[in-house]
């Protein structure tokens, strides 16, 4: 029994615990931050052991728990996101009077996240995805006064109980067909089995999975939920559910698909195939209509989940590694929009609309800037790293000989240039004459430090992408045997 | 005698189909909890049978899981009904349409 193993999570579950119960106390007003602080710490900490212990990748609780290169680069993932989430939680009026349940239900939902991708069983693997939506249904509900946040709460709980019933059925199924829970023998046996399509319960079974999973990472059929709930949670919030959330269910699709049943390949790549490409097909259209720059985001993570679940679909480490690179691009896009979105939003009311940011980039050059790249990458602008994390997952798909999934995906992502682009114009047209009364905020230093931070890593991720890749590739070979 | 393990299943899909009619056709939020908690059912009545056709403990640590995950959300579910119907005094999930498009 390897205890070790488990430091990244020890440290992230004390942090939630510790920031809790700071917040059971009135705090002199120079100790008000200290749940963040907390929780600034316990990443920084949990951060440190994950590179340190990167090149010894181990196994411990009888192979519960794996810290593969694979999961340590996932939780990586999740804990820049959450340590994101964090800064731009700073003054968020959400958390106001209860900051040390906001702080400590964010850092048990990064813990959930983590448990899911470091997961070796599938029992560990389902308590990581309720410890985490269970977290975030809570938190999109903070704010029980106001009536938009509730209904996102409880909209996300019962759409989310629902995946998670289908989720326990295909687990279920999953189990019964291997008689095990243990990942790897599940893989064992699934490739001693052959093709599964003798099986019908065996393709059930993947079937249900990959949908539960899919709700997760917003993907089609199970999309619908994701634009209600993303305009009417707290938007750090919503930036932690379209960057953690997503990486944690995409480690868990690796985990189930690529790795674990890589013997049955031939009866789930059509399936994911098809989810990816009507993600890509949906997400972008839905996102055409919308006036809401956050229900933008959220259709645009619907396609984005699609060109995720492209480098799951191919089923190779090739895949799986241009998954991760775009999956680290797509953090860096998304936390810039959302920070510049939470910025505008303090400013003014309805600050979410399109119309709110005309001349925005006039007012504060740097935020139009960072806003600019951050859409023009989600659009797959060459050369930034957007584009070199699609082109990527394009080339994955045409090595595996699925051709069509890539020209959907580039017909997609034609689509997408639409909104995006309408998006950084309006950034720069000149400002109307409006009799909006609006603030004028002293920009919170953690906001503008994530949006800057994100923007020059937008940049960076494609300069030097090389070593990244590198990073990327150790990951997807660790995935497979 | 023995349960074989057909009966099982076909318990248990009745119970997902069940739960699935119910969350379909029902409106009232509490209904709706009740009628997801049948589908997790039917999933650790599937967990159990299998655990017993493989004589593998690992399928009942599974179903017991599946119930404290399931009353954690249930109790969090009551939470939000309750401060919903504080709030608006009244209890309809298709009349929860602030937001749209």
């Amino acid at each position: 029994m390897n205890v070790v193993v488990g430091i990244p999570l020890y440290v992230m579950s004390a942090a939630a615990l510790l920031a809790i119960v700071s917040g059971a106390f009135t705090l002199p007003r120079d100790l008000r931050r200290l749940p963040e602080w907390i929780g600034l710490l316990g990443v920084g900490i949990s951060l440190l052991t994950l590179i340190a212990m990167w090149d010894r990748p181990q196994s411990g609780f009888e192979g519960e728990i794996r810290l593969t290169q694979m999961s340590m680069l996932m939780s990586g993932i999740i804990l820049v996101a959450t340590l994101a989430t964090i800064a731009l939680s700073w003054g968020e009026p959400a958390g106001a009077g209860r900051r040390g349940e906001y702080i400590g239900l964010i850092l048990a939902a990064a813990t959930g996240m983590m448990l899911t991708v470091t997961a070796g069983d599938l029992i560990v693997m389902f308590i990581g995805i309720e410890l985490l939506s269970v977290s975030l249904y809570i938190l999109c509900a903070i704010e029980v006064t106001r009536e938009r946040s509730l209904e996102s709460g409880l909209k996300y709980l019962m759409t989310g109980a629902i995946g998670t019933a289908i989720l326990i059925y295909g687990f279920a199924l999953l189990y019964g067909m291997t008689g095990s829970t243990s990942l790897n023998v599940i893989g064992e046996r699934l490739a001693e089995a052959g093709p599964l399509t003798s099986q019908p319960l065996l393709v059930a079974a993947m079937a249900l999975v990959a949908v539960a999973l899919g709700f997760k990472a917003s993907a089609v059929p199970f999309h619908m939920w994701t634009p209600d709930v993303y305009e009417g949670a707290p938007t750090p919030i919503t930036t932690f559910m379209s960057t953690g959330t997503k990486a944690a269910a995409m480690g868990a699709f690796l985990l189930v698909f690529t790795g674990a049943a890589q013997g049955a390949i031939a009866d789930w790549r059509v399936l994911i195939g098809a989810i990816s490409a009507a993600s890509m097909v949906v997400g972008n259209i839905g996102a055409l209509r919308q006036t809401s720059v956050k229900r933008m985001l959220a259709w645009s993570s619907v396609a984005q989940a699609g060109y995720l679940l492209m480098g799951v679909a191919v089923g190779t480490a090739f895949g799986a590694e241009a998954l991760v690179y775009y999956l680290i691009a797509y953090l860096a896009m998304t936390l810039v929009a959302f920070a510049i979105v939470i910025l505008r939003e303090r400013e003014v009311e309805d600050g979410d609309q399109i119309e709110a940011f005309t001349g925005y980039g006039r007012r504060r050059p740097w935020a139009g800037v960072v806003m600019t790249l951050a859409m023009l990458s989600l659009a797959g602008f060459p050369p930034l790293a957007g584009f070199i994390g699609k082109f990527m997952l394009f080339s994955a798909a045409i090595d595996s000989d699925m051709l069509w999934l890539a020209i959907v995906g580039a017909l997609a992502s034609a689509v997408s240039l639409v909104y995006y682009l309408r998006v950084s114009i309006v950034m720069w047209s000149p400002a109307p004459v409006r009799n909006v009364p609006e603030r004028t905020l002293r920009v919170p230093r953690p906001v503008a430090a994530v949006a800057v931070t994100g923007g020059v890593a937008i940049i960076a991720l494609a300069i030097w992408a090389q070593p990244v890749i590198d990073l990327c590739r150790d990951a997807g070979a660790s995935l497979l045997p | 005698m023995t349960v074989p393990m057909s009966a099982y299943l076909v318990l248990s899909i009745v119970l997902l189909g069940l739960g699935m009619l119910g969350v379909m056709r029902r409106r009232n939020p509490l209904l709706l909890l009740l009628s997801i908690e049948l589908m997790l059912n039917a999933g650790n009545i599937l967990l159990i049978g299998f655990s017993r056709q493989w004589d593998d403990p690992a399928g009942q640590i599974f179903a017991l899981v599946v119930m404290v995950v399931a009353a954690a959300e249930v109790v969090i579910g009551l939470g939000l009904v309750v401060a919903v119907f504080r709030s608006r005094m009244n209890l309809d999930v298709d009349e929860m349409s602030s937001m749209k498009g």
